[in-house]
């Protein structure tokens, strides 16, 4: 089977800090991975060299994903458009299904609103919709739980669970230390970062 | 709350007009008229001259449409090259000094020089707005572009967001953020610069009204004038605020 994603001897520099080296992984499809360790310790800086948003400073980080999506920590949603038009021009889905999806997580009183007039729950909720969205193959998580309540936390889980049984992505999701993480209940790969 | 905020915000308003307002009328009463004319002759002559059509052909209409082409030319040039410098900290370095001299040149001193090259004409009014507007649209949009959210793009690359939609629905709207307001600085300065050159140049239009006005010793006729100006700046800037205000509101 194909790796999703493959890294070897993979360090990142960061603005201020020692050069962040990494453990090697290889994630395949359907993987579930789960990234923990102390602030600082380069989780963050992970996903976005996954995400191709920082270069590797060396070592080799090969990707075979299609489509990668990336909830951020912080929701980065369009504020002059509504929810359903954020998730329809990033992942490209139908209104209907934005609807739909937005509905199962309990938004389904705020489709036409405009992002900027959300809640910071609402708006991280579609922050998480976004990611799901467009069945893709990768979906990177940072911190998806934060300002989420149990209610919220619940119905993004068992809407995660439910679209996941059609599509198997591959999960890698970076936790509040030592809080939980939202969708890898059970990972295949705990990765430990460590301060440099 | 918001009801009595804006009520606070009107009678704020018509309180700063009444204060200016008393100020006129104490000053006309204690200096003759051919100084300073009383707020109702100045209203009076203001209205006659709004009748007559010829002022809006031959004063208005060559004001406006000078200062709105000299306005348009430095937008055109001065949002091509602050993008080109929000982009690039090289060529930044390189338009620095240009700006900072067009933005240290006095006004009268830029119409004099352009009169001497170019002589009186409508090139030389237009020229000397289209020069000194410049500036401000280059820092607009040069800072504008340096303000768009670097979260919002990373979103974007990682969204795969087509370039239309990525400058539509990321790059503008951070534009529009600083050249709007920098449009409504322009639309008041611009006008004034207009005047400003028409006095110089001797050409038609307001200046040149303000100018035989002065030359005739018609006081009532510059304040009502300057009162006429005042409400057509006024008017413009609000039609802008509410154009401003729209884009706020739409979508993208």
């Amino acid at each position: 089977m194909t790796a999703i994603v493959s890294t070897s001897g993979v360090t990142a520099l960061h603005p201020g800090k020692p050069c962040l080296r990494y453990p090697d992984i290889t994630v395949q499809p359907g993987d579930r991975v789960h990234l923990r360790g102390p602030s600082g310790s380069g989780k963050t800086t992970f996903l976005r060299l996954i995400a191709g948003l920082v270069r590797p400073h060396e070592g080799a980080l090969r990707l075979s994903a299609r489509r990668i999506t990336f909830a951020f920590q912080e929701p980065r949603l369009i504020p002059g458009i509504s929810v359903v038009d954020n998730l329809h021009v990033a992942t490209g889905v139908s209104c209907n299904d934005a609807e739909t999806l937005l509905a199962r997580v309990g938004l389904s009183h705020a489709l036409r609103q405009l992002c900027r007039t959300l809640s910071g729950g609402e708006a991280q909720r579609v922050n998480l919709c976004r990611a799901l969205l467009g069945k893709p193959d990768l979906i990177l998580i940072d911190e998806g739980a934060t300002g989420l309540d149990e209610e919220g936390r619940k119905l993004v889980i068992d809407a995660f669970d439910e679209l996941s049984e059609s599509f198997d992505p591959a999960v890698i999701e970076v936790a509040h230390s030592p809080g939980e993480p939202l969708f890898v209940a059970r990972p295949n790969h705990t990765l430990s970062l460590s301060l440099a | 709350m918001e009801f009595v905020l804006s009520k606070h915000s009107t009678v704020s308003y018509l309180l700063g007009v009444a204060i200016c307002l008393a100020l006129w009328t104490a000053a006309a009463e204690r200096f003759p008229s051919i100084i300073v004319p009383s707020p109702e002759a100045t209203v009076l002559a203001a209205v006659e001259l709004a009748m007559d059509r010829s002022f809006w052909s031959m004063t208005v209409l060559p004001t406006l449409s000078r200062a709105l082409v000299g306005g348009a030319v430095a937008a055109t040039i001065g949002i091509g090259f602050g993008l080109i410098a929000g982009y690039s900290r090289l060529a930044n370095g390189v338009l620095e000094p240009p700006r900072l001299i067009l933005s240290a040149v006095p006004a009268p001193v830029l119409v004099i020089l352009l009169l001497l090259w170019f002589g009186t004409n409508d090139k030389t009014i237009i020229l000397s707005v289209a020069i000194l507007l410049t500036p401000l649209f280059f820092v607009a949009s040069r800072d504008g572009l340096r303000g768009v959210d670097t979260k919002l793009v990373e979103m974007a690359s990682v969204y795969r967001f087509p370039l239309r939609q990525r400058l539509s629905l990321v790059v503008a709207p951070a534009l529009a953020i600083s050249i709007l307001p920098a449009t409504r600085v322009g639309v008041a300065n611009g006008l004034r610069l207009c005047i400003l050159a028409e006095i110089l140049v001797a050409s038609s239009g307001f200046g040149e009204e303000i100018a035989l006005s002065r030359q005739y010793l018609e006081t009532e006729k510059l304040f009502a004038l300057v009162l006429l100006l005042v409400l057509l700046i006024v008017c413009l800037e609000w039609s802008l605020d509410r154009l401003m205000h729209r884009n706020s509101l739409k979508p993208g």
